[in-house]
C-alpha cells in the first residue's frame, strides 16, 4: 500500500533496493573522471587501487541468520534483521503485519495511549458484536412486517408495530457508527476498570507494565521460498538453519525447496519455474512479491509498496507444448487484474530436457553454485501481456 | 443506477423504456431484493417486459426509391455461394463488400456472408435466390427485354424469390465459424468500427531479422572463464547498485523479435480474421491505414487457450511493422523485452 509518508524520508529510508553493502558505501564514492584532466585519472586510479587491495564491505559482513522451521517456513527472527531485509529490498511479510514487520511498534503504541486496554479490546469487540446482532433482529422483524404490508395481509395491531419498529431501527442506526469512534476512548477505561488482571496473565508475562512496552516480539518475518532462495543463491546475504542446528547449503535448499512440490527435481517443478521467473525481474530491477492477494504469481513493483502500487501482474506458465491453460481461469485472473488496474502479464517458462538436466545434476565435478547456475541457464523466459479488449471503450 | 468507476460501461442493457415512449419505466436498480408473490412486484415487472416488446415491434424498413437488395447466387457446393448486390447505395459500402464486374452488369458488388447478414438483419437490405435466367441476365446472354424506347430493361427482380432472414442464415452460416464470425463481427459493426477481411500484406512482412550479435555478452564469456564467475559474487567490488544487478542477469530470455527469426511453421489453428479501425471519416477500402486491432475469432468450446507458440505464429501473421529491435516503451521500464499483443480478441460470450 502506498503510504502518505514523506518522500525524501521514504528515499533515504529505503535508499538500498538490495541487502547488499557498496564499496562506496565503506570507501567513500568513486571520484569521477575528466577525460581532458589526466590528475582526475591518477586520482581515480590511486582510488580503484585502495579499493581493491583490500576486502570488499559485503564480505565482511555476517549473513542474517533465515530459520527454516519444521513446517517449512522461513523465519527472520532478529528484529535489526527483519528490518534490514524489508528496507533493503522489501523482502518477506510480518507475520502478524500486513506487508512490513511493524507489529512490535504498533502494539507499543496501543498500550502507550490506551494502556492494558489495548490487548482487551476482544471485551470492546464482543459488546459491539452483541449490540449489532441485537440491531438486525429489529431489523428483520422490520422488513417482515414490510413485505406483510406490501402483500396486503396486515393486520391493524401489526401495522401499529410496523411503525413502532421504523421508528426503533432508524433510533439504532443512528447510534452504531458512534460506537465505534467514541468508545475507544471512553469505553476503554471503564472496561479497564472492570477487569479482573488473573484473566489476563498470560498477556502480562509479555508486557512490561511500567514502561508499556512489549517485552518479546511475537511477530517474525517470513520469507517465501523463493525470496530465501533469492538471498542465498544470487546474494549470498542469508545463512539458513534448519532446526536450529544444521546449516543448509544452497544446494540443499534448492533440494528441499524443490521437494516441497510434487515431482521432485524435474525440470517442470513449479519452485524452479516460479524461481527462474523471480531471478529475472529482481535482476532487472523490479521489486517483486507475492500475488496471492489478487490470485495471481507475483506483483512487480517499480520501486517498492511504499512508492507506488505495483503495476504488473504475473501468471508463471509451463511452456512444453501442451494447452495446460484454462480459458475460464484466465478469464477471471484477467478480470480480477483489470479491475485493480494493473496489467497481467503471462510470463512463459521454457523448460530443459529431463535428460540434460538429470545430467547436470548428477555432475560432480560442478560446485554446488555452478551446478545450480547451469540448470537455471537452460531455461527460457517469456513475457505476454494478455489485456482485456473492451470495444465499447477504445472507440476513440 | 450508477454506474462504479466505469466499469460497468461494457454490461450495459439498452433504456427500453425510454424508446418506447409513454410507458411508466421500471428503472433498471429498482428490483427489489427476492421475488415475492405481490401484485405490485409482477405489475411493475409486466410493464418492463411489454415496454422491451414494444420498442423491439417497431417495423424496420426502408423506403421503395432508396432500397438496398442482394441476390444469392449459388456456388459449386453449399459454401460456394456468394452474394451479389448489383446496385450498391448508401453508407454501408464505405468498408463492404469487393467490386464485381460481369459482363451484363456492371459497377455491382459481391459481399461477404456475415455483411449480407448484418444488413439483412438490420432491415437495411433484402436478399433474393438468384435464378438460372439471373446467372444468364449477369453474363449477358439474355435476352433484353424491349419496350416502347427500345433501351435494354434492368432484371425484373420481382420474379425471383425473396429470402427471409432464417432462410439466408441457412444458406450463409453453414461453413465452421461462420456463425462465431458473424457474431463477432455484427458486435462490432453495431459499435461502429469499420471491419474488413484479414488480407496478409505483402509490406508488412518482415524481412528476416539477422541475428543480433550480443556485444556484452559475449564480452564476459571472454573474460571470465567458468560460469560461475558470471554471478554476483560478494568478495568483488561493485560501486554501484546497478552493477549489482547486472550481475545477476543470466536468465535468458525472448526478444520481440524472436519468433521471426524462427520461422513457425502456421498449424496453429489460431488464424487472424478480421481487421478493425476505429470510426474515422476518411477510409479508403483500398488502401487502409495500418489495423487498429486485428481479430482471431475462436469459440472456446472446441479451440484450447493458445500456447506460448500459438501466440507467437499470430505475432507472425499480424500486419504490422516493428521499427526497431528494442521497442520504446514509454515509463521507467526497466525490463525491455515484453512482447505487447497487437489487440488480439478471442471471440466469446461473456468476456
Amino acid at each position: 500500500m502506498a503510504r502518505k509518508r514523506n518522500s525524501k524520508q521514504s528515499r533515504q529510508v529505503y535508499s538500498q533496493p538490495l541487502p547488499v553493502k557498496l564499496s562506496t558505501e565503506l570507501y567513500g564514492p568513486l571520484p569521477s573522471i575528466f577525460p581532458h584532466n589526466p590528475l582526475s585519472w591518477i586520482y581515480f586510479g590511486f582510488f580503484y587501487l585502495k579499493c581493491i587491495i583490500r576486502s570488499s564491505p559485503q564480505s565482511t559482513i555476517t549473513p542474517i541468520k533465515v530459520h527454516l522451521l519444521v513446517d517449512g517456513t522461513f523465519g527472520v527472527y532478529d528484529d535489526a534483521d527483519m528490518l534490514q531485509l524489508w528496507q533493503q529490498g522489501f523482502f518477506g511479510k510480518g507475520t502478524l503485519s500486513r506487508s512490513d514487520p511493524t507489529w512490535r511498534e504498533r502494539t507499543n503504541t496501543r498500550l502507550q495511549t490506551q494502556g492494558i486496554a489495548a490487548l482487551t479490546l476482544e471485551d470492546v469487540t464482543r459488546k459491539r458484536r452483541m449490540e449489532r446482532s441485537a440491531f438486525k433482529l429489529q431489523r428483520a422483524l422490520l422488513q417482515e412486517l414490510e413485505m406483510k404490508a406490501r402483500q396486503n395481509i396486515i393486520t391493524e395491531a401489526e401495522s401499529l408495530q410496523l411503525e413502532a419498529q421504523k421508528l426503533k431501527v432508524a433510533a439504532m442506526r443512528k447510534q452504531t457508527p458512534d460506537n465505534n469512534e467514541n468508545s475507544n476512548n471512553d469505553n476503554n477505561d471503564n472496561n479497564a476498570k472492570e477487569l479482573v488482571f488473573s484473566e489476563y496473565k498470560e498477556l502480562l508475562d509479555i508486557i512490561d507494565q511500567e514502561k508499556h512496552t512489549v517485552v518479546k516480539n511475537l511477530e517474525f518475518l517470513q520469507l517465501q521460498p523463493i525470496e530465501a532462495f533469492f538471498l542465498q543463491f544470487g546474494l549470498e546475504a542469508i545463512d539458513i538453519i534448519r532446526d536450529s542446528s544444521k546449516h543448509m547449503n544452497v544446494w540443499d535448499t534448492f533440494v528441499y525447496c524443490c521437494e516441497q512440490h510434487t515431482g521432485g527435481l524435474i525440470p517442470e517443478n513449479k519452485f524452479i519455474l516460479d524461481y527462474v521467473t523471480y531471478h529475472h525481474f529482481r535482476s532487472h530491477g523490479w521489486c517483486v512479491r507475492s500475488g496471492i492477494k489478487f490470485g495471481c504469481d507475483m506483483l512487480l513493483y517499480v520501486r517498492g509498496p511504499p512508492f507506488s502500487h505495483a503495476e504488473h501482474a504475473i501468471t508463471v506458465i509451463l511452456n512444453d507444448g501442451s494447452h495446460n491453460v484454462d480459458w475460464f481461469d484466465m478469464g477471471t485472473l484477467a478480470r480480477i487484474i483489470h479491475g485493480v488496474k494493473k496489467n497481467l502479464l503471462l510470463v512463459y517458462v521454457d523448460v530443459p530436457l529431463k535428460e540434460y538436466f538429470k545430467l547436470v545434476v548428477e555432475n560432480d565435478q560442478l560446485s554446488d553454485r555452478e551446478k545450480i547456475l547451469k540448470l537455471l541457464m537452460s531455461y527460457k523466459v517469456t513475457e505476454v501481456i494478455y489485456r482485456r479488449w473492451v470495444p465499447n471503450r477504445t472507440r476513440d | 443506477m450508477a454506474v462504479d468507476s466505469g466499469y460497468g460501461l461494457d454490461e450495459e442493457i439498452p433504456d427500453w423504456e425510454s424508446m418506447a415512449v409513454g410507458v411508466e419505466a421500471l428503472r433498471r436498480g429498482e428490483k427489489d431484493f427476492e421475488p415475492e408473490q405481490t401484485e405490485d412486484q409482477s405489475s411493475k415487472l409486466e410493464k418492463a417486459r411489454n415496454a422491451m416488446y414494444n420498442a423491439l415491434k417497431a417495423p424496420r424498413g426502408h423506403s421503395i426509391k432508396q432500397r438496398l437488395f442482394a441476390v444469392y447466387l449459388e456456388g459449386e457446393s453449399e459454401q460456394d455461394g456468394k452474394v451479389f448486390v448489383p446496385y450498391p447505395r448508401g453508407n454501408y459500402f464505405k468498408d463492404m463488400g469487393k467490386s464485381k464486374n460481369y459482363l451484363g452488369l456492371q459497377g455491382g458488388m459481391i459481399l461477404s456472408n456475415w455483411e449480407t447478414l448484418y444488413l439483412v438483419e438490420r432491415g437495411s437490405m433484402v436478399c433474393y435466390y438468384g435464378n438460372v435466367d439471373y446467372k444468364l441476365y449477369l453474363e449477358g446472354q439474355s435476352e433484353p427485354l424491349i419496350d416502347k424506347n427500345e433501351k435494354k430493361e434492368p432484371f425484373d427482380y420481382d420474379s425471383l424469390i425473396l429470402l427471409s432472414v432464417q432462410h439466408l442464415q441457412k444458406l450463409l452460416c453453414s461453413s465452421p465459424m461462420m456463425i462465431e464470425k458473424y457474431q463477432t463481427y455484427s458486435y462490432l459493426k453495431r459499435l461502429g468500427y469499420l471491419i474488413l477481411e484479414y488480407q496478409p500484406l505483402e509490406k508488412y512482412r518482415q524481412q528476416q531479422q539477422k541475428q543480433q550479435f550480443n556485444f556484452v555478452q559475449c564480452l564476459k564469456y571472454c573474460l571470465f572463464g567458468s560460469d560461475a564467475k558470471l554471478l554476483y559474487n560478494p568478495k568483488e567490488h561493485y560501486f554501484t547498485y546497478t552493477s549489482v544487478f547486472q550481475s545477476l542477469i543470466f536468465i535468458r530470455h525472448y526478444s520481440l523479435f524472436d519468433s521471426q527469426r524462427e520461422c513457425f511453421v502456421s498449424s496453429s489453428k489460431y488464424k487472424i480474421d478480421f481487421c478493425c479501425w476505429k470510426p474515422t471519416p476518411k477510409f479508403s477500402k483500398k488502401d487502409p491505414p495500418v489495423p487498429d486491432f486485428q481479430i482471431s475469432v475462436v469459440n472456446i468450446n472446441k479451440t484450447p487457450f493458445p500456447t506460448l507458440k500459438d501466440i507467437q505464429s499470430l505475432h507472425n501473421q499480424i500486419n504490422y511493422l516493428f521499427e526497431s529491435e528494442e521497442v520504446q516503451v514509454q515509463g521507467p521500464k526497466k525490463t525491455s523485452n515484453k512482447n505487447f499483443i497487437s489487440k488480439r480478441e478471442q471471440s466469446m460470450k461473456g468476456f
